[in-house]
């Protein structure tokens, strides 16, 4: 029994440590990293710029990926009925990451389609697309929507993120000096927080042959970071302190004009009694 | 001047002139006509990019700040009717959690938005326009000439009368609730706050003086969206705080001169004044419905 357990072990390690190994060398191949490592998100923050640099191996082109978490939106769809444009249908995006940036250091359309695949790198955002899911509720059920339906709503929001500048993609926009490289990218100021992935392509004759992988850090401080905490986690509770805060800045306000009011009104007063005198 | 600051729902940065010089005018409209101006100010921040479920929820909260601000100036004329306007509040929130449960009905039904929008746009068409001609003609009418509407009779032949010292009219408290009960419906169908369909309803039906109108009908609107503010925090977390409270200082301040210019116009005036806001509201709804849209498909969570 013991033999047939080693054996088994021995067969799984022969057939699988190529792969380990050739991984590890992948990495070794290529270095990546951002500065700064972490953004923090305050009042102030309008957006940042980035350096990713690292090294490759010579002679090799780089392909870059810039890829927030994946989240949730709603879409409506508008449609002709009658003379008008109206919504139609309202459905959820699932899966499909806020901010997406394509950069490299050759031309995209020019890969093949495996090596595409294997590095989800394509100028269409084709990858994004796939791995998107399109769901809409009926009568309390989800149902999620077949490729076909949902092509509509994920092109329209890859659109829509475009239009924003949360996708895009950078074509020879890397600089390759010997066997490092090195871009700066522009921060959104609509970038989530929580980890964005940047994961680097070395490849060479139409073959990977390194790759790397470093996180930017994006994490909410100060008042804005209360305030989102609080709108996530304690809905209730930020209900009703919004409603505080409004009731206390009208009256407030509405105070300080009556008060200026009689202020006003009491030197017209004197100032009417004086012209009298 | 370009002082921006991050709005943490929104996620994005803002101008904050931008801001208080938004909250100021919706404000200045909340003080002169007792509405609450989300009908014109969420279409405003969606246009400057904020998503529209930040836009409703915030716009709400600024609400409460700008109909606190009014109602507060508008009590010091004594220009607010409370036994009135709660006894209408108290028919107008039952309304609204009956109405929110027919658009789950009419919803089931298909063609709901079109159905609503429709009813929208021809309400504020006669809406306006009833306002607009009826004021022009008690402009022109000689003093003395005034006669009572059919529905002021018939609400005055109801039974359990109460007299409003502060409005000076006579109703019947059935009446009363009846009517804020249909506005709570009206308002949760179209999905609107209700200010204007209050207003038209307390001066034509109720015969309430049109400043008593603006300032018990401004009352009424700092409880509706006390209301939807917690609803949208709990429901959707969509309030941005920072976004509503730099709205709340304009709009608290526009409110009070809203309340200022309103003292210095005519009830009739006032009417025709805003039977054109009604009018220029119908005319930019009934545009985005007829104009084909730049893309089908748009952002979700707005009303």
């Amino acid at each position: 029994m013991k033999k047939y357990f080693l054996l088994i072990i021995a067969l799984f390690l022969a057939f699988y440590s190529p792969d380990l190994s050739e991984a590890n060398n992948l990495q070794e191949n290529m270095q990546l990293s951002i500065n700064p490592e972490t953004i923090s998100i305050n009042l102030g923050f309008k957006g940042g710029e980035a350096e990713i640099t690292g090294s490759i191996p010579p002679g090799s082109e780089v392909y870059l990926k810039l890829q927030s978490a994946p989240g949730t939106v709603p879409l409506n769809q508008k449609d002709k009925k009658g003379p008008l444009w109206i919504t139609v249908e309202h459905v959820q995006v699932e899966g499909v990451p806020k901010i997406c940036q394509v950069l490299s250091s050759n031309s995209i359309a020019g890969l093949s389609p495996d090596l595409s695949e294997t590095m989800e790198i394509d100028n269409q955002f084709y990858f994004i697309k796939r791995k998107g899911r399109v769901t809409k509720k009926e009568e309390g059920k989800k149902e999620v929507l077949p490729p076909d339906s949902s092509s509509q709503y994920l092109d329209g929001l890859i659109n829509i993120y475009k239009k924003r500048n949360l996708y895009a993609i950078r074509e020879n926009a890397l600089e390759v000096t010997g066997n490092s490289f090195h871009v700066n990218i522009a921060i959104p100021p609509e970038i989530p927080p929580g980890d964005t992935i940047i994961t680097a392509y070395a490849v060479k004759e139409g073959k990977i042959i390194g790759k790397a992988q470093c996180n930017l850090f994006v994490k909410n401080t100060g008042i804005a970071g209360w305030a989102r905490n609080q709108a996530i986690t304690n809905g209730p509770m930020y209900g009703i302190i919004a409603v505080i805060i409004a009731l206390i800045g009208g009256l407030g306000i509405g105070t300080a004009f009556n008060w200026l009011d009689k202020i006003f009104s009491r030197n017209k007063h004197k100032g009417a009694a004086s012209d009298v005198h | 001047m370009q002082i921006d600051i991050f709005l943490p729902i929104a996620r994005m940065p803002f101008n904050i002139f931008s801001v208080l010089g938004m909250g100021g005018a919706v404000g200045l409209l909340s003080g002169l006509f007792g509405v609450g101006g989300g009908f014109l100010l969420t279409p405003l921040l969606m246009m400057a990019g904020v998503p529209p479920a930040v836009a409703v929820a915030s716009d709400t909260n600024q609400i409460v700040a700008a109909s606190a601000s009014g109602t507060l100036a508008h009590s010091r004329n004594s220009n607010v009717d409370f036994k009135l306007g709660f006894i209408i509040l108290a028919g107008g929130l039952i309304g609204g959690s009956y109405g929110t449960e027919l658009v789950k009905i009419l919803r089931g039904l298909g063609s709901f938005e079109f159905v609503v929008k429709i009813a929208y746009v021809v309400m504020l068409f006669a809406v306006g326009v009833f306002m607009f001609f009826e004021s022009i003609h008690t402009l022109r009418k000689k003093p003395g000439e005034e006669s009572k509407p059919v529905p002021r009779k018939f609400m005055q032949s109801l039974p359990l009368q109460l007299y409003f010292e502060v409005s000076g009219v006579q109703c019947s408290l059935l009446a009363l609730f009846g009517l804020g009960f249909l506005i709570g419906i009206l308002a949760a169908i179209m999905g609107v706050g209700g200010g204007f369909i209050m207003l038209p309803v307390m001066i034509y039906i109720i015969g309430m003086p049109t400043l008593k109108a603006v300032g018990t009908s401004i009352f009424t609107v700092v409880f509706t969206a006390i209301n939807v503010t917690i609803a949208q925090a709990i429901l959707n977390g969509t309030v941005d705080l920072v976004l509503a409270m730099l709205l709340l200082i304009g709009s608290s301040i526009g409110a009070q001169f809203g309340v200022k210019i309103g003292k210095q116009l005519r009830g009739e005036q006032l009417r025709i004044v805003f039977s054109l806001v009604v009018l220029a509201v119908m005319v930019k709804i009934l545009l985005d419905l007829l104009v084909a849209p730049t893309s089908t498909i748009v952002p979700g969570g707005g009303h």
